[in-house]
């Protein structure tokens, strides 16, 4: 099998960039802060290469050390709401997938809020009074976010208005060849 | 003789053919403006809002400060910690602020000990908290006290009210109380010129 160059450099820079992406996320708020910038609440020393699977091992050593394990309802309710969130510190993670620090009190928080008795939509209210609808991975439709739900859809509209335009399109009609056109047409099959 | 004119073929283009061009130009003006903004400024919903509840006590002391001391004063509220790189290079800007008039500055030690350190013990465990306030001390005695109050959040509960996502975070509460201003990450020079301290006069 051969690869092109180009095809080879597209893996590249590809790869580079996931492993930048993740790299930035698992574990690089550290360097973060020693660069000065914005220190974001360091993701626990627990971080794993598969940090759905070491989820609950980060919150049985680390966050709720004390706390008693969930019931399933509670756990089955924590799990739909906390993968629809947003963590805050790492943007391309869920709040469950997360092992920020933000995150775990989030989570522990969620859980609160769970056993609580509130409904899914007091506790997303919750999140988004403190930090807004980017918490929200399916943000609420409202006139805000119309461009952000319908404007794919416009614009698919769009382009098959456009599509259906050029294939209906009539072809143009030629003027017909005039007298000396046609003397110069049969010269140029004749010879 | 000749009744036709000759004409050269038609190829003048329909006014349509621009309208994907204008699209295409039109993305590249969202998607160049969206490269010049930071994702991790995220807007406040809290701007314009009251500022959340709360009762803090007052590092090494033994009294509480609470919402309602936020009535009748302009507050500069600095959320840090000794563990935050980005707190120690703001805080110069925080010491010159410290110095204008009219401007109560108060300073929330967000969770001074995080979960590793804690390690499953409970952050208002009677040796958490004297571990932190003996830290969070000596970093201003080292830093300079640019707070007029500075306290204690161990768990962390306020900041979240407050939205902290992470270190530094800055706000300016008015005299009624309402969050009128928000800043994620170190205060720059540029930050308080422009922003903060036009802010500040109109405030006044």
């Amino acid at each position: 099998m051969r690869i092109s160059l180009l095809t080879a450099s597209r893996i590249f820079w590809w790869g580079l960039a996931s492993v930048w992406l993740w790299g930035s996320c698992v574990g690089v708020q550290a360097a973060d802060a020693k660069a000065g910038g914005s220190a974001a609440l360091s993701s626990s020393q627990a971080a794993s290469s598969d940090v759905q699977a070491a989820l609950p091992i980060v919150i049985a050593n680390v966050a709720v050390q004390s706390d008693p394990p969930m019931s399933a309802a509670v756990k089955a309710r924590w799990d739909h709401i906390a993968a629809e969130l947003r963590c805050l510190v790492c943007q391309n993670e869920s709040l469950a997938s997360s092992n920020a620090e933000l995150a775990l009190d989030l989570r522990r928080e969620l859980r609160y809020l769970i056993e609580k008795g509130q409904s899914d939509d007091d506790i997303r209210s919750f999140l988004v009074s403190r930090y807004g609808d980017f918490v929200l991975y399916r943000p609420e439709f409202k006139p805000v976010t119309w461009l952000l739900w319908l404007g794919p859809f416009v614009l698919l509209l769009g382009a098959l208005a456009m599509a259906l335009r050029l294939m209906r399109r009539t072809p143009v009609a030629h003027a017909p060849l005039t007298d000396s056109e046609r003397v110069r047409v049969r010269q140029l099959l004749e010879s | 003789m000749n009744t036709h004119p000759v004409k050269a073929p038609a190829r003048t283009m329909p006014n349509w053919v621009f309208v994907p061009l204008a699209l295409f130009l039109g993305m590249v003006v969202f998607l160049g403006v969206g490269l010049t903004r930071n994702p991790k400024e995220i807007p406040s919903p809290l701007i314009g809002q009251s500022a959340p509840a709360f009762q803090l006590p007052v590092v090494g002391g033994s009294d509480l400060f609470s919402t309602a001391q936020f009535k009748g004063q302009l507050t500069l509220v600095n959320l840090w910690a000794t563990w935050c790189a980005g707190c120690q290079e703001e805080h110069p800007i925080l010491m010159a602020l410290s110095r204008q008039p009219g401007l109560q500055m108060l300073g929330i030690n967000y969770k001074e000990l995080q979960a590793s350190e804690l390690s499953g013990q409970n952050p208002q465990s009677a040796e958490a908290v004297q571990k932190a306030t003996a830290r969070s001390q000596a970093w201003l005695q080292r830093n300079g006290q640019a707070f007029g109050v500075n306290l204690l959040d161990m768990d962390g509960r306020v900041g979240m009210d407050f939205g902290v996502y992470g270190l530094p975070e800055t706000y300016l509460v008015d005299r009624e109380g309402v969050i009128r201003f928000k800043h994620a990450g170190p205060l720059t020079p540029d930050v308080v010129q422009q922003k903060l301290l036009p802010l500040l006069r109109n405030l006044h």
